[in-house]
């Protein structure tokens, strides 16, 4: 058993570092790099002349050392991360990448987390709901709402709502976490004033997030819905299920004690791998509304060629991927005794 | 008939038809196109003379001269700028007695402070009421506006953004100021700021210029020549310093300016030329960035062995108040989500009632990823002010402005938002064979550049982009919003097929293949061949891609193949520096709109030369881009703006004349600014010197008590920990 977690685990940090070193080569296939879209912006908006632009983007890649081989500069991003566990160096914020993250990942995580919710309560509720209703309106209305939510582009719902919050409904600040008044209000419950004010900060927060889980959250009903009916059945038409009518349960409790936790197994043993997943549906939601996530950081970076973000970010996503992987095989080879180790 | 006779029927047939093509193929079919060759080959010099005469004759049946330039159509919303001589806007004095917000009084008697005349210098700027458009105004209010850059920190002299969109206009200070020149009926010159006045020599070689006197930074500390000469020294000529600009723009003729410090307030520049009084738009804002000599003398490298110039730049770091000279003062800022800037209690302006300024106590700047965000941001009515700059924002920008209850305005400023088509002029750089060797020679051939110019329906392209009167053709040359324009100098080739076709024509292009694309003639390079042009848009710029898509048919009708492929600026920027290009379409800089700040961007006196880049041989100047070169060397010294004017006059002529490139449309840029606001200039411009948050002088501007909002962080001003 141990040799086997050892024997995974070895080859997931090949593959965290084969994704590292592919992310890179990606991120630089583009032309140019930082220091031309600096040039483009000095001469474009600083009024330089393209020779004073050009010595000042050459002051620049010997600086942050861009003029180095790609080679190098991978070795050096992997050393730092390794020796002193820093992420590498920003151009665009001057900053370390590596706190760049740490400030958008609760957020992010806290949108991914609130999608996932959505999209798990929503589907399982309306699994349980059309199971028993196999065939019925019921049931083809709410395959085809979940098909439709499921099959349109995040971007584009995100597009429409945006457009109907600004010029229907007038809502403010739609590309932040939060309205200015309660950017400044620390997090604090000290006292009722506080506790009061971090309430009313929560509250802003959500009238802020909730389209972008709505949107995130929805498009992920579909497959929870149909897994949960399709579990639902097969319980339904199960001889416990039978057997349990049989004693003279009515059919609400036949549901909640026995159809309904067995068929959420499946749905549960899947939430160990579905982090990266869950941060993809936020991401493209985020983009559009523009909310400072990491998605938003991502995108940024690949246009600009701030290399070690971009390069960061999904090694990060990469990271989560494979250890949602890793700890799915392991627990899967802890619960069923049918896996074998060699 | 049986399924096998049926197959053999058709084998037979097969093999019939097959070998009769094979031979018409091979030989079969020589003799008639040898029998036709032949008389086509004595007769030639007859066809192509009777050619010739068919295009002379066609020539001479087409109007090929210029048409009016037509005067722009007039858009609701648009006011005219209230010109003002400079004693009319602002002067420098003492005044009998100064105040302030009370608030702030609170805290000068509370000991935070000094009294307001102890921190106000002695003579202060002071903002005439004359020119105010809504007279002296009362304290207190915030501006809501919208930055999609990242703040890197505010060592701005060494190279760092603190978020533009108008943070690093309310923050910092320079010697001059660029962006209010719109508003000067005396002069073209920029306005001064903290340096009050300058004064030539008789020779020309040295520029004398007084600073305010009695000045401060917004700890207390005193400004005087130490800072204008650490930001001379040790940030623009020092190399190793990304300076804004560097010390490149102080040399000429190969040699460098020297800045000489007579006393406390006085300094000189000392130059190597006579009256380059073009480098007075190298000390206005974001050129001549003063830094704070008492904050960063001590940490820069030459002065203390343990910084290096990375650390130096970081210097400044974005959460720690910033010691500036401007009217607003970072203190509070959280990454990607808000910056708040309060009012300056040393800023050194005033009304004339002796008011320090700015009337405004609180500007805050959302954070965002992109620039459409401030548009959204206003439209939704959270932020205060949007530069409409995307033509595709316009309508329902407008749209919600004409609600009763929308709390923006909107204004159209100059018309100078142009975008044209280059063709590349270069004989040799990215010249790789003798197709581009002969396509090269083609546009350098004015009648080729004329045929392009008459095939753009310019009117069509422009109502594509944007119905309505926002767009319309321009011909090239200066941006008719330029205050050097004038209209009566353009030779517009305007839409007119017949005559590009003639031109092309007259130019021995002709369909010989019958495939509907032009041959090249045959005393040309590329003879023979198809008229296949490449042709680079921007995927940065949506309308470069229209005029583009527009290229491609209204050329293709005239039997021009264009080839379009958008690229990105960093590709783009690879490419005009190998000179592998064609044509292309750019968003044009402002360079036809302020001529003189870039003088040296009007024609090709720099090897760099956006359209005529040299390589490693010597560029051939066609004789009237040297008659160009010659007017804007002499436009780029001359004092006198009576003279400025006549040499912009004359460029613009022989510009447009000669078609140096094709203009194709051209917009107005909008604002949209808060109706609480007071004192916003009429007819503003969002860009023309500089940006709006230059242009509007923020220290003027002022909401009535009823409409304020709250602020974010009332009763606070700049802190700094003691060292």
């Amino acid at each position: 058993m141990i040799g086997f977690i050892v024997r995974r685990f070895s080859v997931s940090v090949a593959v965290v570092l084969g994704i590292a070193l592919v992310s890179f080569i990606v991120i630089q296939l583009p032309p140019g790099d930082y220091a031309d879209g600096y040039e483009s912006f000095l001469i474009e908006q600083g009024g330089a002349t393209e020779s004073e632009a050009e010595r000042q983007a050459n002051l620049f890649r010997e600086r942050y050392g861009l003029d180095r081989p790609l080679p190098i500069q991978f070795y050096v991003w992997i050393r730092d991360m390794v020796t002193k566990g820093s992420f590498g160096f920003s151009f665009a914020y001057k900053r370390d990448v590596g706190e760049l993250i740490a400030e958008r990942l609760p957020r992010t995580l806290l949108l991914a987390v609130l999608a996932h919710l959505t999209s798990t309560a929503v589907g399982i509720i309306a699994g349980i709901f059309v199971a028993p209703r196999q065939y019925s309106i019921a049931d083809n209305v709410a395959a085809f709402i979940a098909f439709i939510l499921s099959a349109l582009p995040r971007f584009w719902i995100a597009l429409a709502l945006m457009f109907f919050l600004v010029f229907t409904l007038e809502q403010e600040h739609v590309t932040a976490f939060h309205s200015p008044q309660y950017v400044v209000v620390p997090w604090a419950f000290g006292s009722v004033e506080e506790a009061r004010e971090s309430w009313a900060k929560l509250v802003d927060l959500m009238q802020h997030i909730w389209p972008v889980v709505v949107i995130a959250g929805l498009g992920g009903v579909a497959r929870n819905m149909r897994v949960m009916r399709g579990n639902m059945l097969d319980e339904l038409n199960a001889q416990y299920v039978t057997t349990a009518r049989s004693k003279g349960l009515t059919e609400g409790q036949v549901m909640r004690r026995h159809a309904v936790p067995n068929a959420l197994h499946p749905i549960i043993m899947y939430q160990g791998t579905v982090l990266p997943y869950m941060l993809q549906g936020e991401l493209q939601a985020s983009i559009v509304l523009g909310l400072p996530t990491i998605g938003t950081l991502l995108l940024t970076s690949l246009r600009n060629e701030d290399i070690y973000i971009a390069a960061s970010c999904l090694l990060i996503y990469g990271v989560l991927l494979v250890a949602g992987n890793l700890i799915a095989d392991i627990s899967l080879a802890v619960l069923d005794p049918r896996v074998r180790f060699s | 008939m049986s399924r096998s006779k049926k197959r053999t029927i058709f084998l037979i047939l097969s093999l019939l038809i097959v070998t009769a093509m094979l031979v018409n193929a091979c030989g079969g079919g020589d003799s008639e196109p040898a029998a036709a060759e032949a008389p086509a080959e004595e007769a030639a010099p007859a066809a192509a003379e009777a050619e010739e005469e068919d295009a002379e004759e066609a020539m001479a049946e087409v109007d090929l001269s210029p048409t009016e330039y037509p005067e722009p159509q007039l858009i609701v919303g648009s006011r005219e700028v209230q010109k003002l001589p400079l004693d009319q806007i602002l002067t420098y004095k003492a005044l009998d007695s100064y105040s302030e917000p009370e608030w702030v009084s609170e805290l000068v008697a509370e000991g935070v402070l000094p009294p307001v005349e102890e921190r106000l210098p002695v003579e202060p700027r002071v903002i005439l009421e004359s020119g105010m458009a809504d007279g002296i105004g009362v304290y207190g209010g915030v501006w809501r506006d919208f930055s999609a850059c990242p703040t890197e920190g505010y060592n701005r002299g060494a190279g760092q953004s603190a978020g533009w969109f108008g943070i690093e206009a309310a923050a910092y200070a320079s010697l001059l100021k660029s962006g209010p020149i719109y508003r000067r009926s005396d002069s073209l010159e920029p306005l001064p700021y903290l340096a009050k006045s300058w004064e030539w020599s008789e020779d020309g070689h040295e520029l004398t210029m007084s600073i305010i006197e009695g000045a401060k930074w917004s700890d207390g500390h005193p400004f005087t020549t130490e800072d204008v000469l650490f930001s001379w020294e040790d940030m623009i000529v020092d190399p190793n310093v990304q300076s804004p600009k560097g010390a490149s723009a102080w040399i000429f003729e190969d040699q460098m300016t020297e800045l000489v410090v007579i006393d406390d307030y006085t300094f000189k520049f000392v130059y190597p030329v006579a009256f380059p009084v073009q480098s007075l738009f190298q000390m206005d804002e974001g050129d001549f960035h003063i830094s704070p000599s008492h904050i960063l003398k001590p940490l820069h490298p030459k002065y203390n062995s343990d910084m290096d110039y990375v650390d130096f730049e970081a210097a400044m770091p974005p959460d720690k108040t910033p010691v500036v000279l401007g009217e607003f003062v970072p203190v509070e800022y959280i990454t990607d989500e808000l910056m708040i800037l309060r009012r300056n209690p040393y800023y050194w302006g005033v009304d004339e009632a002796g008011n320090q300024l700015p009337y405004l106590d609180e500007v805050v700047f959302e954070k965002g990823p992109s620039g459409v965000g401030r548009t959204l941001s206003t439209l939704a009515g959270s932020a205060d002010h949007s530069n409409l700059e995307n033509p595709s924002t316009f309508i329902e920008t407008l749209k919600r402005a004409e609600e009763d209850d929308a709390h923006f305005y909107v204004e159209w400023g100059p018309e100078t938002l142009g975008f044209s088509i280059k063709l590349n002029l270069s004989t040799t750089l990215g010249v790789k064979d003798d197709r581009d060797s002969a396509v090269r020679e083609l546009f350098r051939d004015l009648r080729f550049r004329q045929a392009v110019s008459f095939a753009l329906d310019r009117d069509g392209i422009s109502q594509s982009i944007l119905r309505g009167p926002f767009l319309r053709g321009w011909a090239g040359g200066l941006f008719p919003g330029s205050s050097y324009f004038d209209r009566s100098t353009v030779a517009y080739y305007n839409h007119n097929p017949e005559a590009s076709a003639a031109l092309l024509a007259d130019l021995g292009f002709e369909d010989t293949d019958g495939d509907g694309i032009l041959n090249w003639p045959a005393d040309r390079l590329a003879s023979g061949e198809n008229l296949v042009l490449a042709l680079v848009t921007s995927e940065d710029a949506e309308e470069t891609q229209t005029v583009g898509d527009a290229a491609v048919t209204l050329l293709g009708d005239l039997g021009v193949q264009i080839n379009v492929r958008p690229l990105n600026s960093a590709a783009r920027r690879e490419m005009n520096e190998a000179g592998e290009w064609e044509m292309r379409v750019d968003r044009d800089s402002q360079t036809f709109a302020v001529p003189f700040t870039r003088c040296r961007e009007l024609a090709p006196i720099e090897r760099e030369f956006s359209f005529h880049r040299e390589g490693s041989e010597p560029r051939e100047l066609l004789d009237f881009e040297q008659e160009l070169v010659d007017l804007a060397l002499a436009f780029c010294v001359e004092p006198n703006t009576d003279i400025r004017k006549e040499l912009m006059a004359e460029y613009n002529q022989i510009s447009t004349e000669n078609v140096h490139f094709i203009g194709v449309f051209v917009g107005r840029y909008g604002l949209a600014a808060a109706k609480r606001f007071k004192n916003v200039p009429a007819g503003m411009p969002v860009f023309m010197y500089n940006w709006t948050w230059e242009n509007v002088m923020p220290e003027q501007v002022w909401v009535a008590p009823e409409e304020q909002i709250d602020q974010l962080r009332p009763g606070v001003i700049p802190t700094y920990e003691s060292e």
